[in-house]
């Protein structure tokens, strides 16, 4: 366990090591290495509220995913979400008929679209997005008119039952500023979630988006999202639900 | 190959029921103050006393249906905020600019009419007809934003709103005229029977084009015109709430009782499409 907090804390400081910041890598480095490769990453980011030269997305490998459902539990009580809301779920279909059968997952986040359809349609600009790209929302300005909610297309926002104030994912902003990883990517156990920052060449979202046969949710409707999915299925990625 | 969903999160509706409402209230405010200041600019003096039901009638239409938007907030107390901030991408940032300012024109218009200055008017009827317009489009815009809403992403939509808002002022206007004299009401039921008949093409054009699509489209088509939502939109609106009036107003001489009659039924046929536009837009699942 340790040694996947370890690996998880490097895998990110690899992705925040941006040109300007190499020499306090360098100071830190004379440490220790292990000190460096376990703690520089928090030290990188901390108090990094947000840099446009970063472009934080995820890729989700459909080929690793069980449909364990242990990031929509992490997620949960990440955030203490209530019953009835989810900020992130895995669908399923099931295809066939036995014994030429398959069954078809699609986690679900909020794909923090380069074009972001809630923060255009929001009327008080309570749903923003950062210069990195994650979309959030300012809990104490919004009012609670929901048109952000109609105006998503992927049903990745809701009005929270108790706060009655739009909520969604938030790319666990509190953990990626402090160099950590997203909560549903630290407990995927199959490493089917992987999160990044897109614009660096040497991440592995990077290197997974560039080489791999990717696909993204309705992406007739221009919102570019940035959740990437790898072997990602029609029927399940579709809406209509009966036939492929 | 078939195929079942077999787990999904589907999270409730953003637009509920007080919604549709405030459209059709925002609607009927609209049209009524058309009609007033229609009848001031187009109509002459002889209108006076219908002219004054309609301009009055405007700002007591509007006012509930804004009550019903604030109460719709998950926090109401903030709608300030609406004022504060703005997001020119947003079209109710716009909307609520336009429909305050209407609220206002028309609230004043409504007092000059109760002192008896509607004479000096004229000025406040030219820039209401303005932002009645923009009030009666605008909410068909919001939708219409909604991409992910497929029934709602058509240009009709809006145009629709504002037709139907036109329709169902008019028909307001023609149930509270009741003791006006019967030649002037005539005229006005004739102008509904046009505004109904442009609603009635309208409409026909939304259904035929969504009938003749595919994919989602069609999907989403299948939903308002089957069931109950088909029910209220094809027998409610389209039947009942258009070509029954349609056919009752354009012949030569109405009673005033058909035209309370043909007034009543394109209101109901008015609330019946908001509320299929805007409940069964959001019964198609996004995901």
């Amino acid at each position: 366990m340790k040694k996947r907090e370890k690996n998880n804390v490097g895998q990110c400081s690899a992705e925040h090591e941006r040109p300007h910041r190499r020499r306090e890598v360098l100071k830190v480095g004379i440490l220790g290495a292990l000190a460096a490769s376990a703690g520089a990453g928090k030290a990188l980011a901390r108090g990094e509220t947000s840099n446009k030269d970063i472009r934080y997305a995820m890729v989700i490998d459909l080929r690793r995913c069980v449909g364990c459902h242990a990031c929509s539990v992490a997620c949960k009580s990440e955030f203490n979400v209530p019953l009835g809301v989810w900020r992130s779920w895995v669908k399923q279909i099931e295809r066939g008929k036995f014994p030429n059968t398959q069954r078809h997952f699609l986690p679900r986040l909020c794909n923090h679209c380069n074009h972001p359809t809630c923060v255009e349609a929001c009327p008080t600009k309570a749903s923003y997005q950062r210069a990195d790209g994650v979309v959030l929302i300012r809990e104490e300005r919004c009012i609670g008119c929901k048109l952000c909610i109609a105006a998503c297309p992927f049903d990745a926002r809701f009005s929270h039952p108790e706060k009655k104030v739009a909520d969604k994912c938030t790319f666990c902003v509190h953990r990626v500023d402090n160099g950590a990883v997203p909560a549903c990517v630290n407990t995927c156990q199959g490493r089917a979630r992987i999160f990044g920052d897109l614009n660096d060449p040497k991440s592995e979202v990077a290197k997974l988006v560039a080489r791999e046969a990717v696909h993204v949710l309705k992406p007739e409707l221009g919102t570019e999202p940035r959740v990437f999915y790898i072997a990602s299925d029609t029927g399940v990625a579709g809406r209509i639900g009966k036939e492929v | 190959m078939d195929q079942v969903i077999v787990y999904n999160i589907e999270h409730h509706e953003a637009m509920g029921a007080l919604i549709v409402i405030y459209f059709f209230l925002s609607g009927l405010g609209a049209g009524a103050f058309l009609t007033a200041a229609g009848l001031r600019l187009f109509g002459g003096e002889k209108y006076a006393r219908i002219e004054k039901t309609a301009a009055i009638a405007a700002p007591l239409l509007l006012m509930p249906g804004l009550l019903c938007l604030v109460i719709e907030l998950g926090k109401p107390l903030r709608f300030l905020n609406m004022f504060f901030y703005f997001n020119p991408s947003s079209v109710a940032s716009w909307g609520v600019w336009v429909i305050n300012i209407f609220l206002a024109i028309s609230v004043l218009y409504a007092f000059l009419h109760v002192i008896g200055k509607a004479g000096i008017a004229r000025p406040l009827a030219y820039l209401g007809f303005v932002f009645a317009l923009a009030v009666g489009f605008y909410s068909g815009m919001l939708l219409y934003q909604m991409h992910g809403h497929i029934l709602w992403h058509s240009a009709l939509v809006p145009v629709i709103f504002l037709v139907s808002a036109i329709a169902s002022g008019l028909a307001v206007v023609l149930l509270l005229s009741g003791s006006a004299d019967p030649d002037q009401t005539h005229t006005l039921s004739k102008v509904l029977a046009v505004v109904v008949g442009v609603d009635l093409v309208l409409a026909l054009t939304e259904v035929l084009t969504l009938t003749w699509s595919s994919g989602e489209k069609a999907a989403a088509a299948e939903i308002i015109l089957s069931g109950g939502y088909g029910f209220l939109f094809i027998g409610v609106y389209l039947i009942a709430g258009l070509v029954l009036p349609l056919m009752v107003l354009t012949r030569q001489r109405t009673s005033q009782n058909v035209q309370v009659f043909a007034a009543v039924l394109v209101l109901v046929g008015t609330l019946a499409m908001r509320y299929v536009i805007v409940m069964g837009g959001q019964a198609l699942p996004l995901s």
